[in-house]
């Protein structure tokens, strides 16, 4: 772009061979042509600082919407990190209650294991007494069963007038044998449930055991639990709040960068002037109107006078 | 809702002046010069706020106000924020006199140049 403007300079233009003669009566026309061609690449670079201007001015807009596009997307994440509990609650308070809820189960489970357990216990205890009755039942009936075969064989000896109590012990042992058969099933049924019994005991020993032991684990991690949630939340609240000032840091900043955009913008016009200025200087033929716009202030004569200064606002 | 016209010879100054009321929705147009605004402002009643630079080529900022004012615009309800790198007291004083409401000296910034539209539009 300046290549133009740089063979035009006077300096390299003045350079001459030695023993060549300067043609000073070309000397103004070629003055002339560098402030034209000098106009016309200080027009050409203040076109591209202007197509320039524009398009940061454009991005700076379009980063800024997409950090608030961002910033709002992170604000709507971490609202639903601080109420995406059940009912709107927030993750602390909901992994608390939950906390809360566990800890109470298990030591509910520990209560009904403990009372499964005394209860299997009760059991055993009247079962074997039952196995105790069944064997003194069992003893008595071969005791009964001994008695009726004495009776028959003394009956036998007193001949027809033994008849009456041959029939009665032949009842008695008849009822005696029904008696052991019962009390066989018993001792059978008894010998099932024994063992049942100890496994039921056996196993809530070890339920109770199990839920303790795990009771206490988790009390250990409900704790490094509720730091967790508390530490989630109270990082959530920061970057909710975090997340707000970045962004007025950023709107900032982007004012700031608009209004060097602008004076950029205001130095680039100014220099436009100038550049009209020295071309109508070199073109007297032109007159004044190359200089283009007239700026009032200068042509105020009290230039002390009280001045707004940048950035400020007068309402009328 | 307010249409406002924005009359400045700076390409960069009429876009900056657009993205800075963006966040409003307001409708926006633009003119090149004085010239230009004093035409399309009679073109449009609807035109109810002018964003007006001072140092313009054909006819300046001052002059444009004046010609509205002239005309009875501004009676009917032509509200003028000047916006311009001028600061001197007796050009505020002339547009006062022309029927401007306020005079804003560049660089803006933007939430300034909001409030001020907002101010007058009211």
């Amino acid at each position: 772009m300046f290549r133009n403007l740089l063979s035009w300079l006077p300096w390299r233009r003045h350079t001459v061979s030695p023993g060549e003669s300067i043609d000073a009566a070309n000397e103004p026309l070629r003055l002339e042509a560098v402030q034209r061609e000098a106009s016309v690449e200080v027009d050409a670079v203040l076109h591209c600082t202007e197509a320039a201007t524009i398009a940061i001015s454009k991005d700076l807009e379009h980063i800024v919407a997409e950090v608030q596009s961002f910033i709002a997307e992170i604000k709507t994440s971490l609202g639903a990190l601080q109420n995406s509990g059940s009912g709107g609650s927030c993750v602390s308070a909901t992994l608390t209650h939950q906390c809360t809820a566990v800890t109470g189960f298990l030591t509910e489970l520990k209560l009904v294991a403990l009372q499964q357990r005394q209860a299997a216990g009760q059991m055993l205890k009247t079962s074997r007494a039952v196995d105790e009755a069944a064997r003194s039942v069992s003893q008595i009936s071969i005791a009964s069963r001994l008695l009726c075969m004495n009776t028959m064989i003394e009956a036998g000896r007193l001949g027809e007038a033994g008849e009456p109590m041959v029939v009665i012990a032949d009842q008695m042992r008849s009822l005696s044998e029904q008696i052991d058969r019962s009390n066989k099933e018993i001792a059978a049924s008894m010998g099932k449930l024994l063992p049942i019994l100890q496994d039921i005991d056996d196993s809530s020993a070890r339920i109770e055991t199990r839920a303790g032991q795990f009771a206490g684990d988790f009390a250990v991690r409900a704790r490094d639990v509720g730091v967790i949630a508390d530490q989630l939340q109270t990082t959530a609240t920061a970057a909710l709040g975090g997340s707000d000032r970045k962004l007025e840091a950023i709107l900032g900043c982007s004012h700031r960068a608009i209004e060097s955009l602008q004076t950029q913008d205001i130095v680039s016009q100014r220099l436009k002037r100038v550049m009209r200025v020295l071309g109508a200087a070199g073109d007297p033929a032109s007159g004044s109107g190359q200089a283009g716009i007239t700026y009032l202030s200068e042509t105020l004569s009290d230039v002390d006078a009280r001045q707004l200064q940048a950035g400020e606002v007068q309402m009328f | 809702m307010s249409k406002i016209i924005i009359v400045d010879d700076s390409n960069t100054m009429r876009q900056q002046v657009r993205q800075a009321l963006a966040p409003t929705g307001i409708t926006l147009v633009e003119a090149v010069d004085g010239q230009d605004g004093l035409t399309k402002v009679k073109a449009d009643p609807a035109i109810d706020i002018m964003i007006l630079d001072v140092n313009m080529p054909r006819m300046n900022g001052i002059e444009l106000a004046e010609a509205l004012h002239k005309e009875g615009r501004i009676a009917k309800g032509l509200k003028i924020i000047m916006l311009t790198t001028e600061g001197h007291a007796e050009l505020i004083q002339r547009a006062k006199a022309a029927g401007a409401k306020g005079w804003i000296v560049k660089p803006f910034k933007p939430e300034m140049l909001l409030a001020t539209v907002k101010k007058v539009a009211v």
